[in-house]
C-alpha cells in the first residue's frame, strides 16, 4: 500500500507543478497585428502548416468577431474594429485545439479604419482660433503614419518571433531523454516495491 | 491521436477517466514483476514513437506503437500507455491533463483489443501467420484508435463518420507502417526471444543473464 500511496504523492506533486502551464499544443497558433490586420499563423508541433482549421476570434464579451480557415501556409487574417482584448481559437481536425491571448495592447484600437494614402501630414493651422479643435485631426493621421512605418519595421521581428516559438514547440533532446529516464525510474521503482514485498 | 485540451465535454472526460482507471487497475493487477521492464521499454517505445512523423498530406499524423504495446502486455498496455501519455503531456504538451483518460483510452483499448484477436495467430501458427498477426495487430490497433478519435468528438457534437473519417483516411499511412514495423518485431522476437510473446520455450537454451 506504501508504494500506491507514493505514487499519488508523486502524481498529485506533478499535477500542481503543471496546472499554471498553457495546456494543449501539438498544435499551435500565433496572432500579431499588423497593418490593420490581425495576422494569425497556424502550425503543427513539426512545423508542418495547418491547413484549412478553423481560427475563431472572440472579443471580451466571448462574442465572436471573426471566423475564418487557415489557408495553405496555415495563414488567416482578419481585421476588427476596436478589437480590444482577443481570443483566438484555433480548431484543426482530429481533436486538435489550441488558443491564443491577444491583449489590446498588442493592436492599435480602430484598426479597421481605412487608411488614407495621402494623409494630412502638413503641419495644421490653427483656424478656428480653438485650439484643441486644430489638433484634432492631426493627432489620428499622425497615428496611423506611426503605424504604418512601425509595422513595416515590426514584420520581420515579428516573422523571426514566429521562427523562434516553432524551434521552442519542438521536443527538445533533453526532454526526450527526460521522459525516458522518468520511464526507467517509475518501472525501477515499481520493481523495488514488489521486491520488498514478495522478496525476489 | 492526442485529443487537445478543451474539445471534450466533462462528462467525456470523466468517463474517460473512469474507463481509464478501471483498465489501468486491471492491468497492474496481472502484473508480475519480471514483466515491468517489457513494460518499460514498450512504455519507452511508444512515448518516442509520437515524436515520428509520418507524412500524410494535410495533417500532422505520427507513430503510435500500441499494436505492439498491446501483443506483448496485453492488459499490461494500460500501465504502459498511460505512462507514456502522463509523461508526453507534460513534457511536450501533446494532449493534456485533463483528456489524459480519454486518450489512454482511445490508445490502450485498440492495444488490448488486438492482444485478444491477433495474439493466437501470433503465438501457435508458423512464422508467416505470425508475421500477418503482427501485421493485423499493427494496423487494426492504429485503425480503432482513429475510431474512437472519432466516437469521442461526435460525443461532444461533432458528425461522427465525419470526424472518424478524417482521422482514419489520415492514418492509413500509419496503419500500414506499424502493421509493418510490428510483423517484423513479432518474428524477430518469435527467433530471439519467445517467451516475450508468451510462447513456451520448448527444448531451448534460455539464455537467462
Amino acid at each position: 500500500m506504501n508504494r500506491w500511496m507514493a505514487a499519488a504523492a508523486l502524481c498529485t506533486a506533478l499535477f500542481f507543478l503543471t496546472v499554471g502551464q498553457a495546456l494543449a499544443h501539438k498544435v499551435n497558433i500565433y496572432a500579431y497585428e499588423e497593418g490593420g490586420k490581425i495576422h494569425t499563423e497556424s502550425y503543427f508541433v513539426d512545423g508542418t502548416p495547418s491547413r484549412d482549421s478553423r481560427v475563431t476570434a472572440y472579443d471580451k464579451n466571448g462574442k465572436v468577431v471573426a471566423e475564418g480557415r487557415t489557408d495553405d501556409d496555415g495563414v488567416f487574417v482578419f481585421s476588427v474594429e476596436h478589437p480590444g482584448d482577443l481570443r483566438i481559437v484555433l480548431e484543426a481536425s482530429m481533436g486538435h485545439r489550441n488558443e491564443i491571448l491577444l491583449p489590446a495592447a498588442d493592436t492599435v484600437s480602430g484598426v479597421a479604419e481605412p487608411i488614407p494614402e495621402q494623409g494630412k501630414n502638413a503641419p495644421v493651422t490653427n483656424d478656428s482660433g480653438v485650439p484643441g479643435a486644430a489638433s484634432a485631426p492631426q493627432g489620428p493621421s499622425l497615428d496611423k503614419a506611426i503605424d504604418r512605418a512601425l509595422a513595416r519595421r515590426l514584420g520581420p521581428i515579428q516573422e523571426s518571433i514566429i521562427n523562434i516559438q516553432r524551434a521552442m514547440e519542438k521536443p527538445s533532446l533533453s526532454q526526450i531523454l527526460g521522459g525516458l529516464g522518468y520511464i526507467i525510474g517509475i518501472a525501477g521503482a515499481f520493481l523495488w516495491g514488489m521486491s520488498r514485498k514478495k522478496g525476489i | 491521436m492526442h485529443i487537445s485540451e478543451g474539445v471534450l465535454s466533462p462528462q467525456l472526460l470523466a468517463g474517460g477517466a473512469v474507463l481509464a482507471s478501471a483498465g489501468l487497475a486491471i492491468g497492474m493487477r496481472q502484473l508480475k514483476a519480471e514483466k515491468i521492464p517489457q513494460v518499460a521499454v514498450l512504455s519507452s517505445a511508444f512515448f518516442v514513437g509520437s515524436l515520428i512523423h509520418v507524412p500524410a498530406g494535410p495533417v500532422s499524423v505520427h507513430l503510435v506503437l500500441n499494436g505492439i504495446n498491446g501483443l506483448i502486455l496485453g492488459w499490461a498496455a494500460f500501465p504502459s500507455i498511460f505512462v507514456a501519455l502522463t509523461l508526453q503531456a507534460l513534457l511536450f504538451q501533446f494532449g493534456g491533463l485533463t483528456v489524459l483518460g480519454v486518450n489512454t483510452v482511445v490508445m490502450a483499448f485498440p492495444a488490448v483489443l488486438s492482444y485478444y484477436v491477433f495474439g493466437r495467430l501470433v503465438r501457435r501458427g508458423s512464422k508467416l501467420t505470425a508475421w500477418a498477426g503482427g501485421f493485423g495487430a499493427g494496423f487494426v490497433s492504429v485503425a480503432v484508435g482513429a475510431c474512437l478519435v472519432g466516437l469521442s468528438l461526435a460525443l461532444t457534437g461533432k458528425n461522427f463518420y465525419q470526424a472518424a473519417m478524417v482521422a482514419v483516411a489520415a492514418h492509413i499511412p500509419v496503419m500500414i507502417i506499424e502493421g509493418i514495423i510490428t510483423g517484423f518485431c513479432v518474428t524477430f522476437l518469435r527467433r530471439v526471444r519467445p517467451e516475450i510473446l508468451g510462447i513456451k520455450a520448448e527444448s531451448r537454451e534460455e539464455d537467462r543473464r
